[in-house]
This record gives C-alpha cells, structure tokens and sequence, in this order.
C-alpha cells in the first residue's frame, strides 16, 4: 500500500474475468470532478441516485461506453467516507480495463492498492469495529499474496529491475544532492547537463518495459485462445483432445449463461485459456446469433485464435480477425483425400494425424509471443502500469527542468518526485540512502 | 555564589550552545531557572570551528532567531567574517556562514545569560539526577560539591562531557573538553533509571600560531563585501571582513600520516565510538581517499585579530610529533608552531529514539535532554534543541500543550523528527538533503514560516512580529501584482534579448517564471512601489513567484498527506502481540514506540501495509478500552 496520502483512487471492483456487467469505482475528494469531465446525461449527478447516460471523451472510441449507469454517493455518506463514484458497464474484460486506464490517466487518480477501498471504509467508520480484525487480516492476506507473488518470477525480474533503474537514479540524484550540501569543499561537480543522457535511457527502458504491457496481461491472466469456426467443424473435439493431451487443468469454468465454454491449460510453462465458442454462421435466431455476437467478442479478445476449417463446412473468416494472429487447421481429414492449400496444420482429431505438429505450433506461437519485454520482465499489472506511466513523464519534467538550466535543488526535487514516483514499486528511498551514496562516493568533510 | 533557593522551576546542566537556549527560553517564559556549569566563563564556548552557520545549519540559525533565540544575534554581534554559501545555486539552498571571534561570542553568551532576569548560574559539577522512588518523574539533580537541588523540569545539555575521554595518538586521558573536566556520575544516574547510552566521537584539528605561518604561500578568502546578517532584528549591519586562508595537503603530507596509522588510535582499535562521515579526520581521508594527492585546508582565525588559528579540514587524532610533521609539508606551514595538537573526545550519549517530540524522555517525566547527549553534532543543531527542550520544559509546567514542529514547517521539524524515528549510529548533522520539503523551508523565509509562532509562544518579541507580518503583507500584495499586470507582447520581445519571442501579452509572473530571467532583468517594468521593496524581500518574492510550481507541488504533498499521520498512538501499546504486523515492524516500533502514525511511518522497516494495519489495531483496542 502507497503512504498514507489523501489521494483519490481508482479500481475495477467486480471480480475479474469476463462478466456482463463490471462496477468501476472512484473514491477521494477528485471523484465528482472527475466523472463529470467524461459524463454525459440528460440529468445532473445526484447523490445517492443511479443516473444513466453515456461516457465521452477525447481518450474514448466513440460509442463504447453508451450505456452507463452512474451513481454518485457524496462523503462522508458512502462506503468509503469519501465522496465516492461508481460507474456500471456493460462489457468484458477489454471494456473494464480500457475504462481503467482511461480513468488513471485523468489528473490526480491513481490506481488503489490491495485493500485500500475497505482499509479507508474502515478509516471512515463505515466498518463496524468489531470487524477490525476481519479487515486486519485482508489487509494481512493481500499483503502476504503481494509478498509471495512478488517471489514469482515475473514480479521478481521486474523488481530487479525497478532496483537497478532506482540505482541509477539515485546516482544522478547523488551528483545533485552533493552539490547542494557539500559545495563548500572542494569537489568538482559535473553539471546537470550530463544527467541528461543517463536520464534520457531510463527513459527508453520505461517505453520498452511500457510496450510489454499487453503480454504482460495476458501472461497474468492466461493467454487467451479461441477455437473459433463454422459449426460441426470439430471445434469441441479439437477443444477436448487439447484438454486431454495436457494434465494441467488448473481451472475449469463451464460458460453457463453464455454458450463458449473455458478451460486453463499450462503450454511451455504458461497459463493459456482455451475457449470453445459457437459455431460462426449466418442466422436469424436471436439465440444463435447472441451465441455468434459472443464468439465475435472472444476473438476481439483473443491473442491468438485457432481457426477451425472442416469439408463439407463454410467458415468465412470475420473481419475481426484481421489483426490476430491465427493458426489455420484443416480437420475431420481422415473423411476426405483432397485438401485445400494454404492451411497451417491438416488434422484428424479421431487418427490424431497432425496433433504433434499442432501442438508444435502452439507451443512455438506461445513462446514468441511470451518472449518480449525488457531483460525477461513484462508489465502485468495495472498498478505497475500506472507507476510508470506516472514514471514516465516524471522523467520528462525533469530533463526539461535540466535542459531549462533551472537550479539543482529544484533538479533534485524533479528526481526526488521521480523516485518516490518508482518508490510506489520498491519502497521508499529515503535521505539516508542518497546521504550514504555521498559519504562513500565523495570525499567530503572538513 | 551562593544558593538562593532550593528549588526552581527548571534547572538546565550545562552552558554550551544546546544550554544556553534552553535557559534563556525557560526564564523568559517566566520560569525560575538554574543554570548549572563548572564554568560560568565558559559559556558558550566554541569546542570546535569559530563559525556559526553553513549550509542547511544557516537554516537552523535563522529558525531560532524567529522563535526568539539568542544565536543569531550574538553571531551577528561577533561575526568577524560573513559569507552566503550555495549563492550559484536557488534560494532555498542560500546558507549563511559566519566566522565568529569566539572569546567575543562566548562573552556575549555571559552577559546575556547573566543579565537575564530569572535566570541563575551556579558553578558547580551535576553528578547524578534524582527522581521518584518509580523513577517516573524527575525531581532534582546533585552536585560534586554536595548540594541538591528539586525542579519540576530538569533539561540536560551536557554536551561531549559525559564520560569524555580524549584521545592523542596513544595518550588517552578523562576531560569533557581540552583542559577541562569530564563530567562523570550522570550518564550511571540515567542508567539506574532504565536509559540506554552509547559511545561517540568525534575530533577536533591542532590550533596553530599566527606568527609561524607563510601567509604568502596561501590563498586568501574573504567574506562577502555586502553580508546578510543572521537576525532579523539585526539592522545597520556592519561586521568587519577579516580573512580565512587555503592551503593544500601533498602527497608527502600523506606519506607521513600513513606512517603514523600505528599510533592512531582510530586505527588500532582503541577508540570504540563511531565517528562523523562527514567531518572524518585527515588520516580517515588520507586512508579512505588514498587515490586523492591532496586535501584543501581552511586556516580561521579563532577570534579578532587572533594569534592562533584553526586547521580546518585537519581534525586528527594522531600524536602529535606526527601531526605537526606532516603539517610542516604543507605549503606556507613549513615552520608551523602548535599551540595545541588535534585530538579525538569519546563521550556518552543516549540514542534519542527514548524522546518525545518535545525532547522530554518517554520514561522520565520532567526529564529533557538536548544537544550533543542525543547523538548530534555542531552548534547549531544543538541551539535548536535546546531551544525546544526550553521551550517545551517551560509548557509542560503550565499544563499546556506541547509544541512540535512539523517537518513541512522548519528544518528544527526535520531534526528533531529524524532523532526521535531513527538510531542514529553516528553523530547527526543537519543536511538540506534531509528535509523532504526543502524547497518550502528556505532561509530567507524562516521567520515567515515561525516568527508567529514564536511571538504566540511569548519569545518572539513583538517588533519582530509586526516587522515580519508588515514584510508578509507586502510579500502577498507584490505577488498578486506580479500575477496580474500584464506586459505588452512587443515590450517583453524588445527586453529580454535572449528569449524567445512571445506573441501575446504576459504577467510579470509568467516572465519571470522564464528560464534565466531575474528580477533585476525586469526592473524596468515595475513600479517605484515595488522597486523600493528591500532588496532581501524583492528576491524573496521573486522566488516565490518564479518557482510557484514547485512549491505549489510540494505544499500539495504536505496537504496530501493523511490526517491519521497526526493520529497519536497510546503509550502502553503492545507490539509484540501485533501478529498481523512484520515481524521486523513489531521490533522496530516496540524498541522505538513513536508517538503518532505519521512517526510509525517513517521508521525503516515499517511499510504502508504495516502502518495500516497499526491504525486498525490501535482503533480496536481504543475502542474496547472505552466501552
């Protein structure tokens, strides 16, 4: 959890996954004014009252979030205590989480913290005492779950090197500080300008680490893989002999409102979510077609689709497809002797001619594509997201602030934002730390 | 002297800098006070360097001119030698510095303190402290010659006395200072009490004779020809400009005291206190920095027109045949005659984590300590807690509330803050790296930030109060003016050459918010009003206005912080039950027990989750003890 600061904060507070409906929530002394820059209603939030209209903004696509519902809850009367928003949406995971960022990039928000919406109810009141030692021990439980994820490798290589970025600004820092404290003896300084350039790789490294955000995701939440093609193609028996071949099953979740069915299997050391979806084809029956609207969402959500091609069947490839990579399969080819060019992987699910080669592809899809990201680290999480974002652009103050020839304190005090900025990762780097770094890096001292 | 009373209402152990604060602020609230000092001449007196202030400890000197302490005066009235550090650089990190005529100052330190209505020095050696049978609540203090004396606050400044023991090569005798006394007898009264003590040092450079140096061999350094003096009441500012001198240790310097580590006792282990960083002595330099062929050395006169002089950048605690040879290498030192070697003092301390923010100790009530005895170094940081050691010693007496500074509002904030939430294992010096809103805490406007509330405390005298509200007021006007005249687009290209063009109209905030631009740059397009400002006051508008952003942000960091930092946490608290909390967290917070959250938060180990954790716990219990 961040320092204890007023801030406002932001989060996704239905469970995660895809759902019909997700809550986003707002709470801090920003909410109101924030809601209201992207909020468009025939009627004026009201407290305590659910009002429905649309999100708009310059950031948002048009169209996205048209069916909104709202409801405002001014502090101290709301769960928190503070003035609070609550923002219902329709839409899965995509949707959910494109609202977040877009939230977390209005001015002021960051995003909470493990805890942090029932720790500040908490603060407010709003949970009874006797309940104290129930929010002790979520705060405990998510800290102990942050502690141990960050054992994982994935959090692990990216603190190493969240450690090695602060290192280096610290160091800069360090030049600064020193001059400032210890300008009365004689050690030469170099001048700012030459921060610039260490300042301006700590940068690119952020861009880097920024752009693995997408896999990072992805590698957290699983790799999404969708078996998507006409009906009877084979897609269950291809879905089943998949699931089968891997012991693996970490999860298993049977789609109950919606006809795609999900389950989790472990490919090269990863987590993939496979999905068997409805069969795509033309209809009119409104429960086919909601059937074929939701295959249509799976494959915007996709990494990667399986794209299931049998005789006798047309599968017209949907316009959505465009832009995800896909492996093509031919099945069922046990039933014919001719078959059509152009496809990645001839199969019979019954002979299980070409699964070897299948499952080949898959595993060398799913290793290019987890193999980005900066010395092994990815993004995925928001939170982190967020930080370096923030991080970011803290950088670009403060090459400005050197390029604008402005004094050193107010330099080391752009820095200082920075890594308190990183610190939000790491923990905090404190005076000591910069002090220490002068004491044995310069010879100071009368 | 003879006793008069029996009891005071406060009694102050020893006349240092730390001392000399703390009695002054105690008698000027009113409060019957005694001052206790084996040597009333001594008072005041400069154990170490004849210069008051520098960087980030200029700072300290201009916070207790606001809240009505006596060190920047008696600096301004005995400064031979003033000089504004860091003046390449922004407002916030200007340090004043001055050299001082050390028998003057002290001198003055006397008369102020003799002259001080309800204020009593008496001559004597303190030996132990008494208290209740509890050992709960101070009640008085004994001395070697036999008298005992009861107060309600005792405030201890004992400064390197306790247990001192100097150190030259391998000579190592008791003494509190060169030729003076250890104090010996308090640090086991403490201990009998239940307080933890440690060992420090530090040193101190030989003393030379004017007449044995080559002044022609050195570089001369003067003062500033204009100089700001530290108090604000000071006005007709005239101090004399007398000069400093530079010379430079060689190679051969440093051959000859790496000849002598033998004999050091910090090398041969024979000193067990842990010394400064940042004011190492030269054979520490010499060893830690051997890649570095030579090391600057400052010679200071030690008063007015002195015959002797301080080695500046020469503490050591070698002996001292090895000590004078290897200064006679040093260029325009080659006949260089001692008055007396440089040495190295071992004394007590107690780790300041056992006091409150008011410098009263958590387990003695009454009982304050200040100064060198909680592990801090140089004068300045010592006048400032005994200033607030005076200060608070004084309201506990009356019932009233205890007066703490935040670190957003002084750097005495800072330093105190920073005492009490850390161990510190080496003496503290104040830096301006320290303070997290440095960019609020600037000299120039310490007596904005403080003068009120030293005027409320009843230090603060009123002509300094109405002169800093006047100056106050004429600060907020100047900046609403500055934000507000718009200056025309063709005006503004034909001025500033260098800039670029703008193409509409601007404030006079906005230009001056330029890269590069200063007020003088723009004098031209102010009005007589403003032009006639003084000086000091026209630079600190500026700045105020030029760095609006930055110090917008960090005001907004100080807002920012959460109300339950001042959330108090109660004195019997049992940590080591907390099995929600770190283990490494529990330790921390039960060897230190900080009094509010803001404090738990800022001890190392301690993280967010920890401290919020705390709040739930400490809400809980507090809520079950009053049902």
């Amino acid at each position: 959890m961040p320092p204890f600061v007023e801030d406002t904060i932001v989060a996704i507070s239905t469970p995660p996954g895809i759902g019909g409906l997700a809550v986003v929530r707002i709470s801090g002394s920003l909410a109101l004014e924030t809601i209201n820059q992207y909020f468009a209603s025939a009627q004026k939030l009201k407290p305590r009252y659910a009002t429905f209209g649309k999100l708009k903004h310059s950031s948002l696509s048009e169209g996205e979030f048209d069916d909104c519902v709202v409801t405002y809850f001014k502090g101290p009367h709301s769960v928190t205590g503070e003035d609070l928003v609550e923002i219902s949406i329709h839409g899965g995971a995509y949707l959910q989480q494109k609202l977040l960022e877009v939230l977390l990039r209005a001015p002021g928000l960051r995003a909470a913290s493990a805890g942090e919406f029932t720790f500040r109810s908490f603060l407010s009141g709003r949970i009874d005492l006797s309940r104290a030692e129930a929010v002790a021990d979520l705060i405990h439980a998510k800290d102990e779950a942050a502690h141990k994820n960050a054992r994982n490798q994935l959090l692990g290589n990216l603190r190493l090197l969240v450690d090695a970025m602060s290192e280096r600004l610290i160091h800069s820092l360090t030049i600064l500080e020193a001059e400032l404290d210890f300008s009365d003896q004689e050690i030469e300084f170099s001048p700012p300008q030459d921060l610039i350039g260490p300042l301006s790789e700590i940068q690119e490294t952020t861009n880097s680490l920024l752009e693995t955000y997408f896999y990072g995701r992805r590698l957290e939440e699983g790799i999404r893989i969708p078996l998507v093609g006409a009906p009877n193609s084979g897609k269950s028996s291809l879905f089943n002999l998949l699931l089968g071949e891997e012991r693996a099953i970490v999860t298993a979740q049977a789609g109950t409102t919606r006809d795609t069915i999900e389950k989790s299997i472990v490919i090269a050391g990863h987590s993939i979510v496979l999905v068997d979806t409805a069969g795509l084809r033309e209809t009119h029956s409104e429960a086919e077609l909601s059937g074929v609207d939701r295959s249509l969402d799976e494959i915007d959500s996709a990494d990667l689709v399986i794209l299931v091609h049998a005789p006798d069947t047309e599968t017209s490839v949907p316009d959505e497809l465009i832009h995800t990579p896909q492996i093509t399969v031919y099945n069922k080819i046990d039933l014919v002797s001719a078959r059509p060019e152009n496809m990645d992987i001839y199969l019979s699910c019954t002979t299980g001619e070409g699964f070897e080669l299948l499952k080949k592809r898959l595993y060398s899809q799913v290793v290019n594509m987890v193999n980005v990201g900066v010395g092994g680290v990815v993004l995925s999480r928001e939170r982190h997201r967020d930080v370096f974002i923030r991080f970011k652009d803290q950088i670009t103050v403060c090459i400005t602030s050197i390029q604008n020839q402005l004094g050193p304190e107010y330099i080391a005090s752009d820095l200082r934002q920075a890594l308190d900025i990183l610190g939000e990762i790491t923990g905090k780097t404190t005076p000591d730390d910069i002090l220490n770094q002068i004491f044995s890096g310069f010879c100071v001292g009368k | 002297m003879t006793v008069s009373r029996e009891s005071y209402d406060v009694i102050v152990i020893g006349g240092g800098h730390a001392g000399i604060e703390a009695a002054l602020a105690t008698s000027r609230l009113g409060k019957n006070t005694l001052l206790i000092t084996m040597e009333t001449a001594a008072l005041g007196r400069a154990s170490c360097n004849p210069a008051i202030g520098g960087l980030a400890k200029g700072h300290l000197v201009r916070e207790i001119d606001a809240l009505g302490g006596e060190m920047a005066k008696a600096t301004d009235h005995t400064g031979i030698q003033f000089k504004m550090l860091n003046r390449s650089k922004g407002r916030a990190v200007w340090s004043p510095r001055a050299q001082i005529d050390k028998k003057a100052y002290s001198a003055y330190m006397v008369n102020t303190c003799k002259s001080q209505a309800g204020l009593e020095i008496f001559e004597d050696e303190a030996t132990a402290v008494t208290a209740n049978e509890a050992g709960s609540v101070i009640s008085g203090v004994l001395t070697r010659s036999g008298s005992s004396f009861k107060c309600q606050s005792l405030i201890l400044t004992n400064g390197t006395f306790l247990n001192g023991l100097i150190h030259i090569g391998n000579k190592s005798f008791s003494a509190g200072r060169i030729g003076e006394s250890a104090s010996v007898g308090i640090t086991e009264s403490l201990i009998e009490l239940g307080f933890k003590t440690g060992r420090l040092k530090t040193g101190t450079p030989p003393r030379i004779k004017r007449d044995s140096i080559d002044f022609s061999k050195t570089t001369i350094q003067a003062g500033d020809k204009n100089p700001e003096p530290f108090s604000f009441s000071t006005k007709n500012f005239d101090p004399p400009n007398e000069y400093c001198y530079i010379t430079n240790t060689n190679q051969e310097t440093h051959r000859i005291i790496n000849g002598g580590l033998e004999f050091s006792p910090l090398f041969t282990g024979v000193i067990q206190g842990v010394g400064p960083r940042y004011c190492p002595s030269i054979e520490d330099k010499v060893v830690r920095f051997a890649e570095k062929t030579s090391h600057q050395l400052f010679l200071e006169p030690e008063w007015s027109n002195a015959d002797q002089l301080y080695v500046n950048g020469f503490s050591s605690s070698l002996p001292e045949e090895v000590q004078l040879n290897s200064l006679r290498t040093v260029s325009g030192l080659e006949n260089v005659e001692f008055i007396r070697p440089g040495y190295a003092i071992e004394y007590d301390f107690f780790p300041p984590s056992q006091l409150k923010a008011t410098m009263e100790t958590k387990r003695v009530k009454g009982l304050f300590f200040a100064g060198q005895i909680n592990g801090t170094s140089g004068y300045e940081e010592a006048a400032a807690q005994g200033l607030i050691a005076g200060i608070n010693a004084s309201r506990s007496i009356d019932g009233s509330d205890a007066f703490v500074l935040e670190r957003s509002e002084a750097y005495i904030g800072v330093l105190i803050d920073d005492l009490i939430t850390k161990d510190t294992d080496e003496p503290y010096r104040m830096f301006t790296s320290r303070a997290e809103h440095r960019l609020l805490l600037r000299y120039d406007n310490a007596h904005f930030r403080l003068a009120e509330k030293g005027f409320k405390l009843g230090l603060t005298g009123q002509t300094l109060y109405e002169d800093v509200e006047n100056q106050k007021a004429l600060a907020v006007k100047t900046e609403a003016f500055f934000n507000s005249t718009y200056i025309k687009s063709d005006v503004i290209n034909a001025m500033v050459e260098t800039q670029a063009t703008v193409k509409e109209s601007q404030t006079l905030a906005n230009i001056l918010k330029r890269p590069g631009v200063s007020v003088e740059d723009i004098q031209s397009l102010l009005p007589d009003w403003v032009n006639d400002l003084s000086p000091t006051l026209l630079t600190l508008i500026a700045t105020n206005t030029k760095y609006a952003g930055y110090i917008e942000r960090e005001r907004l960091q100080v807002e920012r912080l959460s109300k339950h930092q001042q959330m108090r946490i109660p004195d019997a608290v049992d940590y080591l039950s907390m099995q929600a909390i770190s283990f490494e967290a529990r330790q921390k917070l039960d060897k230190i027990r900080p009094e509010t959250i803001g404090r738990a938060s800022r001890i190392s180990g301690v993280t967010p989750a920890d401290v919020s954790l705390l709040i739930i716990l400490i809400k809980k219990n507090v809520s079950r003890e009053t049902h």
